[in-house]
């Protein structure tokens, strides 16, 4: 009984506190602090209404079906169909992530797992810094280099592809995928390790068996958000993929992503024109489709986290 | 009747008296030989066995050449302070302690007669044949079942004899009957309790000779422990069993033999029922009776 009271009387001096904070006098300095920290929160509200805005009118003066799935985008004859460049955007993050999910899983298996503490201090940072290289260096390095191999070697009339863009995408999204794996593979705690070591399993064995369904939620994390990178990349993608407003499933034929659409688009289109609201439609897809993607790898990232929170315990 | 058996026997006891007799020069307790060959040594025979055994972490040494013998079918219990070096000598026989970079060592360490650390040993089948249990219960995240199947699995086991090897090895960890019927689930929704006994279960998975536990009870309460007490008793049936441990009572209920540990030194071994009641060592009374530790 006693007891109960006690702890009653703790919530309400608790309460007491609470309330006598909330009554603190608001100082002008807290309004400046308060408006810079929500600067960001509200460009990206501000962002969001203004590309819904102009996007949604699409939809009357076009038509949803006609607009989401139309098999063309032809300025001239007012076709604005965006499922070619849907495809686009699905073919090029298609081919990086065949790439960069293999080569990034094993290279971050080799940092976490494997490699000695002094080669893995050298060669994270250096990782990293591929992240750091601006998007439209590797779309001049992706043209030196595979655009014009395809071209002059192997007799392709041009060859900037689907292919090509993928190729130089997936080294792009390396660091993104690596960082994450390699800190999710190390997150898996020593106990799961020493107790397969002790079963007498070969590291190789442990790492297969136990490391990494131990550690997939955040593996399937740092895929996602490497899609994430690779779906809004705009640059090197505009460099290397050449173009190609027709659906088809070519990869080694010129397509358009969403994001080279509007940076195509955008300069060529009067506003308030149809095809302006077509191209802020296309964005509002784009928005949603990068929102979503991150969502999910966010979501992951926590549960994984959680997860280890609750195995460590 | 002569078998060949028994002449192997006398040969291996032989062996055991030898090692004694370095033990006790090595130790410097010329008195303590007689004790140990008289009462026990030639009844006992030896499973494992360091000799001058020490150990280093980069230039600390946390082990001063320690010789101890380890009796087949019975259950070895080091007790000592923390930092005295017990579990890292637990680790040192089954080379868990490889995985650490800065660690080193000297001596020898025999499992039936042949040097473990030998260059021609296989890590991977040495750690089949001496398993362990963990401080703290670290089942895998994964299914009950596959916990237990993982280590035969790998060993080579047919996917058709995993069922059984999996009833069987639970039943043996004294867990069959609580899981019999979510086998499916995932390991980590089990009690901490059981969770250890699903640990020692997938230790038992493998067929090992010898099953080394560090502190496995200190991280669970009483009844739990009191379950884990009895299944280390019977396992001693079939297995030798070392254990260390900080619970002096847990010692004294489930171990045949017992030393102590001080220092990085072994300061006493003999039998539980000497070391806790009269004790030839100073300082095995003082830890024992709680003045220190």
């Amino acid at each position: 009984m006693s007891e109960q009271q006690q702890t009653s009387d703790d919530l309400a001096s608790d309460e007491e506190t609470i309330i006598a904070i909330g009554k603190q006098k608001i100082s002008f300095q807290h309004v400046v602090l308060l408006l810079a920290a929500s600067l960001s929160v509200i460009i990206v509200v501000l962002v969001f209404i203004f590309t819904v805005l102009e996007g949604y009118r699409i939809i009357p003066e076009y038509g949803f079906i006609d607009f989401l799935f139309g098999h063309e985008w032809d300025s001239p004859h007012e076709q604005y169909g965006i499922l070619p460049m849907i495809v686009g955007t699905i073919l090029v993050v298609l081919i990086a992530a065949v790439i960069a999910i293999p080569v990034g899983t094993m290279a971050a298996m080799y940092l976490s797992e494997i490699a000695p503490e002094i080669v893995r201090k050298i060669m994270k940072p250096i990782i990293e810094i591929l992240a750091s290289i601006p998007s439209i260096i590797y779309g001049f390095i992706g043209w030196r280099t595979l655009v014009l191999f395809l071209q002059n070697q192997l007799g392709f009339k041009s060859g900037r592809t689907a292919f090509t863009a993928g190729v130089v995408l997936s080294i792009m999204i390396l660091p993104t995928i690596i960082t994450i794996a390699d800190d999710s593979l190390k997150a898996v705690p020593r106990a799961y390790r020493e107790g397969s070591f002790a079963l007498g399993a070969t590291n190789w064995q442990t790492i297969r068996k136990v490391v990494l369904p131990a550690s997939s939620s955040g593996l399937t994390a740092a895929y996602i958000l490497g899609f994430g990178r690779a779906i809004g990349e705009t640059m090197a993608v505009y460099f290397l993929a050449g173009g190609g407003k027709n659906l088809q499933w070519n990869i080694f034929r010129g397509v358009d992503t969403l994001t080279s659409l509007i940076l195509k688009q955008l300069p060529e289109a009067s506003i308030g024109s149809v095809e302006y609201h077509a191209i802020f439609g296309a964005a509002c897809v784009l928005f949603l489709i990068t929102f979503c993607v991150n969502l999910i790898g966010d979501l992951l990232i926590r549960r994984f986290s959680k997860k280890f929170r609750g195995a460590s315990k | 009747m002569v078998s060949p058996d028994n002449s192997i026997k006398r040969d291996e006891n032989d062996g055991a008296d030898q090692r004694a007799l370095a033990i006790a020069l090595a130790s410097d307790l010329s008195d303590r030989l007689e004790i140990v060959s008289e009462e026990f040594l030639k009844t006992e025979k030896t499973k494992m066995e360091t000799i001058n055994l020490s150990h280093w972490y980069n230039e600390k040494r946390v082990l001063a050449g320690i010789s101890l013998p380890i009796f087949k079918n019975k259950v070895t219990a080091i007790i000592g302070p923390s930092g005295c070096g017990k579990s890292t000598f637990l680790r040192d026989l089954n080379r868990m302690n490889d995985i650490i970079p800065t660690a080193r060592i000297s001596g020898e360490v025999l499992l039936d007669g042949q040097n473990i650390y030998d260059n021609k040993i296989d890590v991977v089948s040495l750690r089949k044949r001496v398993g362990m249990v963990f401080q703290r219960p670290n089942p895998f995240p994964m299914s009950i079942e596959n916990n237990v199947a993982y280590g035969p699995y790998i060993h080579g086991a047919q996917p058709e004899e995993l069922a059984a090897i999996v009833e069987s090895t639970l039943r043996k960890a004294a867990l069959w009957e609580e899981v019999r019927d979510r086998l499916q689930d995932n390991a980590l929704s089990l009690s901490g309790g059981q969770q250890q006994r699903l640990c020692i279960a997938r230790a038992l998975s493998v067929e090992p000779e010898v099953i080394l536990f560090d502190e496995p009870c200190s991280a669970l309460d009483p009844h739990a422990t009191a379950k884990i007490e009895d299944l280390i008793t019977n396992l001693k049936k079939d297995y030798t069993v070392v254990i260390v441990t900080h619970n002096m009572q847990q010692a004294a209920r489930v171990s045949d033999y017992t030393t102590f540990f001080n220092f990085g030194e072994l300061i006493e071994f003999n039998t539980t029922r000497k070391i806790f009641k009269s004790p030839e060592r100073k300082m095995t009374e003082e830890y024992i009776s709680g003045r220190f530790g």
